[in-house]
């Protein structure tokens, strides 16, 4: 290992998944299972290796050891650079799912500070199964699907984040879709978790930034919820959807949220965990008033139909809109033009449809539209 | 070189009856600012805007003065302002107000809808024309609606009026929560400075204290010769109308779409990925919106010629 005169080596993982992106230009739409055959059979050409490439070539700072998969896992991109790097794991001819997973825990064993994945949302979604949220990571788009928030817009802001790395964070989704649904030209997304990648943003920005950038996205969550709590009314119920921003509020209540599932709290305490659309309709028959707070998908923006089925259209319906609060960060609802919904039920979107409160800060809002 | 277009600053530098100005200020610093040098100061402003002495608020800096509003306006209102929003101060207001909405600006179109304000009693502070879009969001119809309704203030920010020659000072006279937001950053090339002032309806002056407008001697003095030599200020606004306009032109042909304006700067919009960091590598700040507000959208300022000739140099190497 290189060891700079004073300096701090950052250890950073790389892994490739060398066939995301095959299914693309034969028109398979992912390589997920026995697709990646087929694609080969069609004359799909790797896409992966490319991208990897022009990051590391717009890299340049030299205090990084690489902790990399072997071959075209990642090894014979770092070859071709100079950069300081030691191989991890076995590889065979072929490249599958397996090998990721088993990477990724030899990987999460070794320190790494960073960790680089090269794929599309299956990729992601592997990645978030053994570092959750515990190693924060760059995911460099090749695959066919790339619904996930997690990954950066270019090789530039990858290269970038990689230079500048620092101590901010910003938490992303990782949603994937059914692939079969998918080919069949239809949409059905789901939210799968969250990981951590670097937030460059504040790196981007001018003397005169707009106010919003001057906060980190992990502080405003916690704005967020310290403003929601302090309001909770007593004897109403609050349904918590999924998602980051709701766990933070549940972690400062003190109660127990899963990150993905819908629970429930009154008083303060929690009644129901992880709760489904069966469940919520008794809690809504048993008591007097219940709020529900869920927060939109990042990207595409839905607040309901999407991502959290089990707030369904019998839910909504009995729930009145001003019972329901939006709640986000920023930087996820900036950059949207709305908020959608698309409940299945054309009545109840209407009438979520119009101006709604998106709650951003501390008695901080921001009005949208609903639109279906 | 750093080319700095990301703050919407004047190119120009002031001119030499103001540096003169700020330099003999400089003689007597260990005195505080005479009544009389303030109000002569508002004198001038006054006359620039054929308008009553008696209506001029001055502070150091347009944050400084809504942060002044805030204080006195915002007990038991609502903060009604845009997103995105470069007014830092509201964000303070946060823990005293009773709530701040921001109103999602969604292009092209910027639909707003100003119904939802229509009751109840909100603080809006609101800039005419609007950065980062440079268009007018707001019409002199809904503005009166908003003043008709007795519990509201409105502060409009016309930060850019020496760009866009439009206003609501009109309105002064018969709507007394009204005020309207000027500063000396722009046009007047004193944005080292931060010089501001309100020009404010008569419930704003009941509650403002006029033993806050806080303003050094160098600063003051330097406005009064700016104002005073405002012909060339004028020059250089006409020079950057010029070169907003051929800028426009320039990069339109190039393949972005770049937003009519009525201000320094343009709102653009590029496929380009990380556009802002790619010019930052070649030493040209912009103002990336990419981030915060909606993807592809970036906020450049207007240059000097040789300024914007460098930009749309790098520009062309980028594509």
């Amino acid at each position: 290992m290189i060891k700079k005169e004073g300096g701090k080596i950052i250890t950073i993982g790389l892994i490739v998944n060398p066939i995301a992106g095959m299914g693309g230009s034969v028109g398979l739409k992912g390589t997920d299972g026995e697709m990646y055959q087929i694609a080969v059979k069609l004359g799909a050409k790797p896409v992966a290796s490319e991208r990897i490439q022009e990051v590391l070539s717009l890299v340049t700072r030299k205090d990084i050891h690489f902790i990399v998969a072997k071959g075209k896992m990642g090894e014979q991109y770092l070859k071709e650079n100079s950069f300081d790097y030691e191989v991890v794991g076995k590889i065979g001819e072929e490249t599958s799912h397996d090998d990721t997973l088993k990477i990724l825990k030899e990987m999460k064993t070794m320190d790494i500070e960073l960790l680089i994945f090269v794929g599309g949302d299956g990729t992601a979604r592997d990645v978030l199964n053994v570092v959750g949220m515990d190693i924060p990571v760059i995911g460099i788009p090749s695959g066919v699907k790339m619904f996930s928030s997690a990954f950066t817009l270019s090789a530039h802001a990858a290269a970038e984040m990689i230079n500048s790395f620092s101590n901010q964070f910003i938490d992303m989704e990782v949603l994937d879709i059914n692939e079969e649904a998918f080919r069949d030209n239809r949409l059905d997304a789901k939210l799968y978790g969250f990981v951590r990648v670097p937030d460059i943003k504040h790196l981007l920005q001018g003397k005169k930034a707009p106010s919003n950038v001057t906060a980190n996205a992990i502080d405003k969550k916690e704005e967020v919820a310290n403003y929601i709590i302090e309001n909770m009314e007593v004897d109403v119920v609050y349904i918590l959807g999924p998602g980051t921003t709701l766990k933070t509020i549940a972690n400062h209540l003190g109660v127990e949220k899963t990150l993905l599932g819908v629970d429930a709290v009154f008083n303060k305490q929690l009644i129901n965990m992880d709760i489904n659309e069966k469940k919520i309709l008794e809690i809504l028959e048993k008591y007097n008033k219940v709020k529900i707070i869920v927060t939109p998908i990042g990207g595409n923006g839905f607040i309901f139909g999407r991502g959290s089925k089990q707030i369904s259209s019998n839910i909504l319906n009995l729930v009145k809109k001003e019972n329901i609060i939006i709640v986000s960060t920023l930087d996820k609802v900036g950059g949207l033009g709305c908020l959608r919904v698309d409940t299945g039920d054309y009545n109840v979107d209407l009438k979520l449809s119009g101006s709604i409160q998106v709650v951003v800060g501390y008695n901080e809002e921001i009005v949208m539209e609903v639109k279906c | 070189m750093l080319i700095d277009l990301s703050s919407n600053e004047n190119p120009n530098e002031p001119s030499q009856s103001v540096i003169d100005a700020f330099f003999q200020s400089a003689q007597n610093l260990n005195r505080y600012v005479a009544d009389e040098e303030l109000n002569m100061l508002k004198r001038v402003i006054a006359n620039y805007n054929h308008i009553s002495e008696e209506r001029i608020f001055i502070g150091t800096g347009t944050d400084f003065l809504i942060k002044e509003v805030l204080l006195n306006f915002s007990k038991n209102r609502e903060i009604v302002t845009f997103n995105p929003t470069f007014f830092y101060s509201i964000e303070e207001a946060k823990y005293f107000v009773n709530k701040i909405s921001k109103i999602q600006l969604a292009p092209p179109e910027y639909i707003i809808n100003w119904d939802t304000f229509k009751e109840g009693s909100s603080l809006f502070i609101l800039d005419y024309p609007n950065n980062p879009t440079g268009e007018y969001l707001l019409s002199k119809e809904i503005l009166i609606m908003l003043l008709e309704n007795k519990n509201n203030f409105v502060l409009i920010d016309e930060a850019y009026f020496e760009y866009s020659q439009m206003t609501f000072s009109d309105l002064l006279d018969d709507f007394s929560n009204l005020a309207i937001l000027r500063t000396l950053d722009k046009a007047f090339a004193l944005a080292g400075l931060r010089v501001s002032y309100l020009m404010a309806g008569d419930s704003f002056l009941k509650r403002l204290n006029p033993k806050n407008q806080l303003i050094n001697r160098p600063a003051c003095q330097a406005a009064i010769a700016a104002i005073n030599d405002r012909r060339n200020a004028f020059d250089c606004v006409k020079k950057t109308i010029h070169e907003r306009e051929r800028l426009k032109k320039s990069i339109e042909d190039l393949g972005f779409v770049v937003f009519p304006s009525h201000t320094n700067f343009l709102l653009v919009k590029t496929s380009i990925s990380e556009f802002a960091l790619e010019l930052k590598r070649k030493n040209i700040l912009i103002s990336d919106l990419s981030r915060t507000w909606f993807k592809d959208y970036y906020r450049i300022a207007v240059g000097s010629a040789d300024e914007n000739n460098k930009l749309l140099k790098a520009i062309k190497e980028i594509l």
